[in-house]
């Protein structure tokens, strides 16, 4: 009973010092919510540029103003790929986010792509559909009027049609596509290569121009509606807040480090790195069009470190600093935070060290290569060091005596209603 | 055998757990009994089963061999049948995801799956596409396995090599064809080899505990254990049935499921299922099921054994799908099956409370 009541005392103290004097629960709980709100609305505004800098580039397809709209898509990147501590333990986020993060994808439903690719797959009857290029599609018993490409047609009719996962319509990756193309260097050096004529009204390449610019419109257009959702959820009494709320404050403390682990272990150690590790290939890789994969690790990485820190550096450049978790368990435990602390920068060195590599061309499809020993080293210590952390995560978990609120699955965290049905 | 009310009785423990302090148990086992039970369930569970993977692996070396010295249709069918009794050892003993298993990757090389992207297929496809156009026979040593992906190293690439039609016309017309299936399963004969000897070694990490050991304590290590055998059970219900069958009849994709190609999905399910509950109540005294009686949950412990038995009393009645389809009632036993694993896992989790075991994060948290 000891954390109960010194949760409900420090509820009553005013948080006057960042020290680690007693840090109220709800204080925590509410500047999370804050972070949250900053950092998707951070991604709004950086998907609005994307949409300037796409309209501009539809206005006059250069291979210049593509590389502004590249530019403003990795820039998109940053703060979104923030946000995906709050994706996991929060049943509003992970819900919404495949329709603007969803991976991997068969990117062969949406344009033309190299005969490498195939023609089919056992899982997918959609695998080559290409809906810029067919105005309507007849597959697998399923009949499509595609001859208008818009927001609803990709949201609501080609996302994950047929029940598979990887007929990715929607989100970052396929604009991704749209704008880099495949990469078919492998695990060599070397991204998507798309050239800019693909959009061009007079001198079209690789056909159906026009339908690929109402597409990337589409999807654009989409992706800011989204996102403007995904904010407005996280506003002072919007429902992502409300939902928190109703967890109390222990559900609150324990959604905020369900996604800190969840996010560190299963999904990016494992799913989105490891993975690629073991099978060597370049299709397992998180940005595999553009090859910006180092600064989505590494800003998922950071998204961890800013919800138990409290602080988010926010992409005008201000510091967004509140009261955190860090201080909650250090004040319960201080070797534990201080340990999570340095191995929360560890892990960020580590991952440091993969964007130095792809800043000289060694982007992650190269450093998972068959051989390339040393590059396999590289990932392999950011595989530790979030292996690593996320120990210390359930330590972090003990000492706030938060272990009896059911981790995964998260049953009792997506829905309050099933604890106290018994 | 009364399942509402061991619904009931899982949610109903899941829920007081959350409202009550979490002392409602007076204590969990002590160190001792965790240690009885993690040497139980070394010397009774895991060696077996491992050494039992070894030579069901040698075995299937050997037929391979033999299909490749002298080809012919009865060759290939001992080379199958010996390769779905092997895949039956491996399923026997997949759960166990900690020690020597997990060594330069073990785990992932005897078995990449689910492969979402077809990578085993079309990895493989490269490797034999590059002997063929190679002026000299490419040789499959150590180092090719030290570099070649996790894709092409373990069962279901041999899965794919004895039952792919598509694939097996190349037995003749590639040279290479053999030398290298008889290398991926001489890998994997080593591998397996290597994991029942460094098991031996295992054993010093189950004699002290502290700082400098592998474990904390006995209930540190008791604690992998026990994931071994709680996780895996929404895993099963999840990959295994939930994916491949899909929400209606229409959209089953039995593609999707485990060993599509050698007609074991559900052979594979039945073995899970034995061989947790095997590690559940099966090794003796000092067990989980043990365990949770004498932590004051006999009713709980009770119902756990209870819903194993059923669900592999179900699972006995479950059959193979015919050309990949199931009929409306095959679909149905098997969503219910998979309603019984959930339950199952319910239970399983509320009974790490009176246990007091914290399970942490798994790999499937994400995703």
């Amino acid at each position: 009973m000891k954390s109960f009541s010194a949760l409900a005392l420090s509820v009553a103290i005013a948080m006057t010092s960042a020290a680690q004097a007693a840090t109220p629960a709800a204080a925590v709980i509410k500047h999370y919510g804050d972070i949250a709100q900053a950092t998707f609305e951070d991604s709004l505004k950086t998907a609005r540029d994307l949409e300037v800098n796409i309209a501009a580039f539809l206005d006059n397809p250069t291979e210049a103003t593509m590389q502004s709209a590249k530019n403003s898509w990795i820039a998109a990147r940053v703060p979104y790929q923030q946000t995906e501590a709050y994706r996991f333990g929060n049943a509003i986020v992970d819900e919404w986010e495949g329709r603007v993060n969803a991976w991997p994808l068969d990117e062969g439903l949406i344009d033309y792509v190299d005969s490498s690719y195939g023609a089919e797959s056992d899982e997918n009857p959609f695998y080559a559909a290409n809906v810029i290029a067919n105005k309507s599609l007849s597959i697998a018993g399923v009949k499509i009027d595609a001859s208008k490409i818009t927001p609803q047609l990709l949201g609501e009719k080609l996302q994950e049609i047929d029940e598979v996962e990887s007929n990715v319509a929607t989100g970052y990756h396929a604009i991704e596509f749209l704008l880099w193309g495949q990469d078919l260097n492998g695990t060599d050096q070397g991204a998507g290569n798309r050239a800019a004529t693909d959009y061009s009204l007079t001198d079209c390449t690789n056909g159906n121009c026009d339908r690929r610019r109402d597409y990337l419109n589409a999807a654009t257009a989409l992706l800011v509606t989204d996102l403007q959702e995904m904010a407005t959820n996280w506003q002072p009494n919007g429902a992502a807040r409300v939902e928190l709320a109703a967890k109390g404050e222990r559900g609150g403390l324990a959604t905020i480090l369900t996604g800190m682990g969840s996010l560190s272990y299963g999904e990016l150690a494992g799913e989105r790195i490891k993975l690629g590790l073991i099978v060597h290939d370049p299709e397992e890789e998180h940005d595999c069009f553009s090859d910006n994969t180092h600064f989505s690790h590494f800003y998922d990485a950071m998204s961890i470190k800013n919800v138990y820190t409290g602080e988010y550096r926010r992409v005008d450049g201000t510091l967004l600093k509140g009261p955190s978790l860090s201080a909650l368990v250090a004040a319960a435990d201080s070797a534990v935070d201080s340990k999570l602390n340095s191995q929360l920068n560890a892990t960020q060195d580590y991952m440091q060290v993969m964007v130095d590599q792809a800043q000289k061309g060694n982007t992650f499809d190269v450093l998972i290569g068959s051989g390339n020993t040393a590059g396999n080293a590289i990932v392999q210590d950011v595989v530790d060091a979030l292996t690593d952390q996320t120990k210390t995560i359930e330590a972090a978990i003990n000492v706030l005596k938060l272990s009896d609120i059911e981790l995964e699955g998260s049953d009792s965290l997506d829905d309050p209603a099933s604890i106290t049905a018994g | 055998m009364n399942t509402a009310l061991s619904i009931k009785t899982a949610a109903s423990a899941a829920a007081l757990s959350l409202l009550l302090p979490a002392n409602l148990y007076a204590q969990g086992p002590s160190l001792e009994r965790w240690q009885a039970f993690n040497q139980s369930a070394i010397a009774e569970h895991i060696t077996p089963k491992y050494r039992q993977l070894a030579s069901q692996s040698s075995l299937l070396v050997r037929s391979i061999n033999k299909f490749c010295a002298q080809r012919s249709d009865v060759s290939l069918g001992n080379a199958k049948a010996q390769f779905k009794q092997t895949q039956q050892a491996w399923q026997q003993i997949q759960h166990i995801q900690f020690g020597p298993v997990t060594m330069l990757m073990r785990n992932f090389s005897l078995q990449y799956w689910p492969d979402k992207k077809n990578l085993g297929g079309r990895q493989l496809n490269t490797l034999l596409k590059k002997a063929m156009v190679s002026s000299t026979q490419p040789s499959y040593d150590n180092d090719f396995f030290a570099k070649a992906s996790v894709a092409v190293k373990g069962y279901p690439a041999l899965e794919r090599m004895l039952f792919d039609q598509k694939l097996l016309v190349q037995l003749h017309s590639n040279a290479s064809y053999c030398p290298l299936m008889q290398a991926i399963a001489s890998h994997i004969g080593e591998n397996t080899a290597a994991i029942v000897s460094e098991w031996q070694l295992e054993l010093a990490n189950y004699r002290e505990y502290g700082e400098d050991s592998s474990y904390q304590s006995s209930m540190e290590a008791a604690t992998e254990i026990l994931k071994a055998l709680v996780e895996p059970v929404e895993g099963i219900s999840d990959a295994k049935i939930a994916v491949p069958l899909g929400r209606q009849l229409q959209k089953m994709r039995w593609r999707k499921s485990e060993s599509w190609r050698s007609a074991q999905s559900i052979e594979n399910l039945r073995s899970n299922v034995t061989s947790l509950q095997h590690l559940y109540s099966g090794i003796g005294a000092d067990s989980a099921k043990a365990l949770l009686i004498e932590s004051g949950a006999a009713e709980l412990a009770e119902t756990i054994d209870q819903q194993f038995s059923a669900l592999a009393l179900q699972l006995r009645a479950v059959t193979e799908p015919n050309d990949m389809q199931y009929q409306q009632q095959q679909f149905d036993q098997l969503a219910q099956v998979q309603q019984q694993l959930k339950r199952l896992g319910d239970s399983l989790l509320a009974a790490m409370k009176p246990l007091q075991i914290n399970l942490g994060f798994n790999r499937r948290d994400g995703d």
